[in-house]
């Protein structure tokens, strides 16, 4: 489903990511790992189109769209969750995930203005669609809440109810269980679990171990840029470079 | 090629004030983040106080001085009063606070002075000196002077004392800065005064030349913000620089195509370098700062 | 329905004022007024407030559709509501042209640039006095009719002004409650992830832009008719600045925010005055002390304070 080939980009000096090929196929959960500064943010910046890669090439579904601008991007059908939130704090929870419905909706600016019948429907049922998103997530009862009220961990989730809003078929999740407690990170597995059996594709970039290995289906890692292993999530524990890379070299 | 060397000593004096404008703007900038768009008013404070100084009897270089510790005074006051109070506001909630601010400076400069144009006597004399077929007014020559003394004084306040290397260390890294035990606050005020206390000395210097009203700070100001924007935002001497271009471009603009474009002229250039180098003349390229 | 309650109120106040108050000065000639920088206000929030950009250049597309209804009548004959839709053509041009390479920058950028913008247009207005008639300006503009109306009266001027202003409200009103009104509120949110959920950021704010710059003009057009005299100090930095102030007085983003901001901005001149010479400088003091202590607008602060009292006095009452 998504194929990167020979991926590399460098930041002045240093390179983020160098060479990195890799496969995600349809219908599963592949994760990223890596310690602190691996490249995993950097990777995602790629593959949604906020950084343009050095060399190497992004394919989704068999077509190009290496260094497409974000928004076209998205409306191949790849959404994203941020690691630095980023929120809509200026609006209520309802509308964050109501903005994930644009890519499915139509109407410009006159319409809207003018409250056209056609807009009046489209906004049935996008309510519709970002309640169903809310719900999905366990956020049903803050809908009307600002979003900059929310507690972080509700926060974390509203941008998971966003990029579902947008009916993607690759989600990108950066992140998703830092700063989750014990019982909340098992929450995020669960709705994990449930979105990719929902037939959406997963490429989660995680610290949790446990959440990683526990509901992935191909395991990368990445070190310093490079990848050092990939396959199964046992044979990658079991990977003495693995080992090496995460308790160091002695 | 008179024509052309007259146009650019007439350039490089218009072009020091705008210099010393925009190196305000900059170590404002850089200390606190904020587009200081008052700074204009600190010239014409520091020219019209020296102008009414004077004539109330004070003899030149002391009405000079106090007109130079009032501008401080007027920049220290508005950051305590104004733009600390706001530390956390949006850029846009800044820039309001700053143009209210220059508004009520010249409200309070109509206030004292009316809206009559004054002049300060040239320093020495307006006798025009010959110099390889142009003429220059002594004047020009104080202005262009001191431009290069102050400059070179605030060069050597940044780079050989602790207040000044406390400030680069502010404009890098506010959070760093403070960890390393400087005063950050005391750090922004002194910048404010630096500023004010430099443009208080610009205006007494062009004062001369240019005349002053209580509204002529408003040029000024927005002209040391595009000599800012061409050098590069957050470059000092990017700004003195950026100031000197645009007083040259200027000046063969008002020769060669119309004075009354003139003003049109510098706008229509800051656009052009905002759109296809906003990281200015001498900036580093790699666009604004984050 | 309770979404426009305060739009219908607005509308009925609109509507009886000049009933309760009739020949006031006022009402019909600064009441005229403060319903143009309504209009205008809530226009530029459309992009300020909305979209979280920032115009300190906007007095350019009042002026340049003031001036080519000025111009195109006074000078070519043309009929009022021709000129008014040559206006609209060179602001739509005008605008579609600066937008893109404008709205790349942001913040003290896009306020430079912006405001460069708007002091070439005005020093072209000043300078090619063989058209614009210079700093003195065109006088001798003729009336304009509305269908059989011919609009010369204070009272004539104040409907449609009136009617104007409504229909912006409701404009604005709508947007934002629409697919395109939450766009622009994700790119104030954050730029990066509306566009990572979707949304053409580029295309959307110069739209904004454009739409918001034919709205001034349109105004600006009407603005000539109604003085019947145009002269460069009407479109300014200083106007720009000031049609800025309304939209940040009342507070960023909020449709009525614009209108209160608007409204207490044209009527705060005829109290100034009182105060004669010390007008400039209290009207500075005021702008900073309203933007140090009340940084999110006169009426978001007092609306805001007042739904909390409601919701407190509810909780009281539960209990």
């Amino acid at each position: 489903m998504l194929r990167v080939t020979g991926l590399s980009k460098g930041f002045g000096g240093v390179q983020a990511i160098s060479d990195l090929s890799f496969e995600v196929r349809e219908g599963e959960i592949f994760s990223v790992i890596g310690p602190n500064g691996a490249g995993k943010t950097t990777l995602f910046n790629m593959i949604t189109g906020l950084y343009v890669p050095d060399r190497g090439k992004i394919l989704f579904e068999e077509s190009d769209i290496t260094a497409l601008p974000p928004y076209e991007i998205a409306a191949r059908g790849i959404a994203r969750t941020f690691q630095n939130l980023q929120i809509f704090l200026n609006m209520t929870t309802l509308e964050n995930v109501m903005v994930g419905c644009h890519l499915r909706t139509s109407s410009g600016f006159i319409a809207g203005a003018l409250r056209l019948p056609k807009v009046a429907r489209e906004e049935r049922k996008v309510r519709e669609w970002a309640r169903e998103a809310l719900e999905r997530c366990g956020l049903a009862d803050q809908a009307d809440a600002t979003a900059d009220s929310l507690p972080y961990g509700m926060m974390k989730r509203l941008e998971i109810a966003r990029a579902l809003a947008s009916a993607p078929r690759l989600l990108l999740l950066d992140e998703p269980a830092a700063g989750l407690n014990d019982s909340e990170t098992a929450e995020m597995a669960e709705l994990i679990k449930g979105i990719c059996e929902s037939g959406v594709t997963v490429l989660l970039v995680e610290h949790n171990m446990g959440l990683v290995m526990g509901i992935s289906h191909q395991v990368l890692v990445l070190n310093y840029g490079e990848l050092l292993a990939k396959g199964s999530p046992e044979d990658v524990q079991n990977d003495p470079k693995v080992i090496a890379a995460y308790l160091g070299n002695g | 090629m008179d024509l052309l060397l007259q146009f650019l000593l007439t350039g490089l004096t218009t072009g020091s004030i705008y210099a010393l404008v925009g190196l305000g703007f900059a170590i404002i900038y850089n200390a606190s983040d904020v587009v200081n768009f008052a700074q204009g008013e600190f010239l014409m404070i520091g020219a019209m106080s020296a102008i009414f100084l004077h004539r109330l009897g004070l003899p030149l270089p002391l009405a000079i001085a106090a007109a130079v510790a009032i501008s401080i005074a007027v920049g220290l006051l508005l950051e305590k009063l104004a733009i600390e109070p706001a530390r956390n506001a949006s850029v846009v909630s800044l820039i309001i606070i700053t143009i209210g601010a220059s508004i009520f400076f010249r409200g309070v400069a109509l206030l004292i002075w009316g809206k009559e144009i004054y002049g300060l006597p040239h320093f020495s004399g307006e006798e025009p000196i010959r110099l390889l077929g142009a003429t220059v007014l002594p004047q020009s020559i104080w202005v262009m002077a001191g431009t290069v003394v102050l400059v070179g004084a605030v060069k050597y306040f940044f780079d050989h004392t602790l207040a000044g290397k406390a400030m680069r260390a502010c404009s890098h890294n506010k959070r760093a800065a403070a960890l390393l035990g400087i005063d950050v606050k005391k750090i922004m005020l002194l910048s404010y005064g630096l500023s004010a206390g430099l443009g208080g000395l610009a205006g007494v210097l062009v004062a001369p030349i240019t005349y002053m009203t209580y509204d002529a700070g408003v040029m000024l100001g927005l002209k040391g913000f595009c000599a800012a924007i061409l050098g590069g935002m957050g470059s000092s001497m990017g700004a003195v620089a950026g100031g000197l271009v645009l007083g040259v471009i200027e000046a063969l603009g008002t020769g060669f195509i119309s004075s009354g474009y003139k003003d049109a002229i510098s706008f229509f250039i800051i656009l052009l370098i905002l759109f296809f180098r906003p990281s200015g003349l001498f900036g580093k390229s790699g666009g604004e700062r984050v | 329905m309770r979404r426009l309650s305060g739009f219908f109120g607005l509308a009925a106040v609109l509507a009886a004022l000049p009933f309760l108050f009739p020949d006031n000065y006022y009402v019909t000639v600064v009441g005229t007024t403060a319903m143009i920088h309504v209009i205008l206000a809530v226009a530029l929030n459309l992009f300020m407030g909305y979209a979280g950009q920032i115009s300190l250049g906007h007095a350019a597309f009042f002026g340049i559709g003031a001036y080519a209804s000025a111009v195109l009548t006074t000078r070519y004959g043309l009929n009022p509501w021709l000129a008014l839709g040559a206006g609209l053509v060179a602001t739509y041009l005008v605008s579609l042209a600066i937008s893109r390479p404008i709205l790349r920058l942001k913040g003290h950028y896009l306020a430079m640039a912006t405001l460069g913008f708007g002091i070439i247009v005005h020093i072209f207005l000043v300078q090619a006095d063989t058209v614009t008639g210079g700093p003195d300006g065109l006088s001798g503009i003729p009336p304009m009719s509305l269908g059989p109306v011919v609009l010369d009266t204070d009272m004539e001027w104040y409907w449609t002004m009136g009617g104007l202003m409504l229909a912006t409200i409701l404009f604005s009103l709508n947007l934002s409650v629409s697919r395109m009104g939450r766009a622009l509120f994700a790119i104030h949110g954050s730029e990066v992830a509306a566009q990572t959920m979707g949304i053409d950021t580029p295309k959307v704010k110069s739209q904004v832009f454009i739409i918001s710059a034919l709205i001034t003009s349109l105004t600006g057009s009407l603005f000539a008719h109604q003085q019947s005299f145009v002269s460069p100090d009407s479109f300014g930095f200083f106007f720009s600045v000031e049609l800025v102030t309304m939209v940040v007085l009342g507070g960023m983003g909020s449709t009525f925010g614009a209108v209160v901001g608007a409204v207490l901005l044209s009527f705060l001149p005829e109290f100034l005055t009182v105060f004669e010479d010390y007008e400039v400088m209290i009207y500075g003091a005021i702008l900073m002390s309203i933007m140090i202590f009340l940084p999110s607008g006169l009426f978001v602060a007092v609306a805001g304070f007042a739904s909390r009292r409601l919701a407190a006095g509810r909780e009281r009452r539960r209990c």
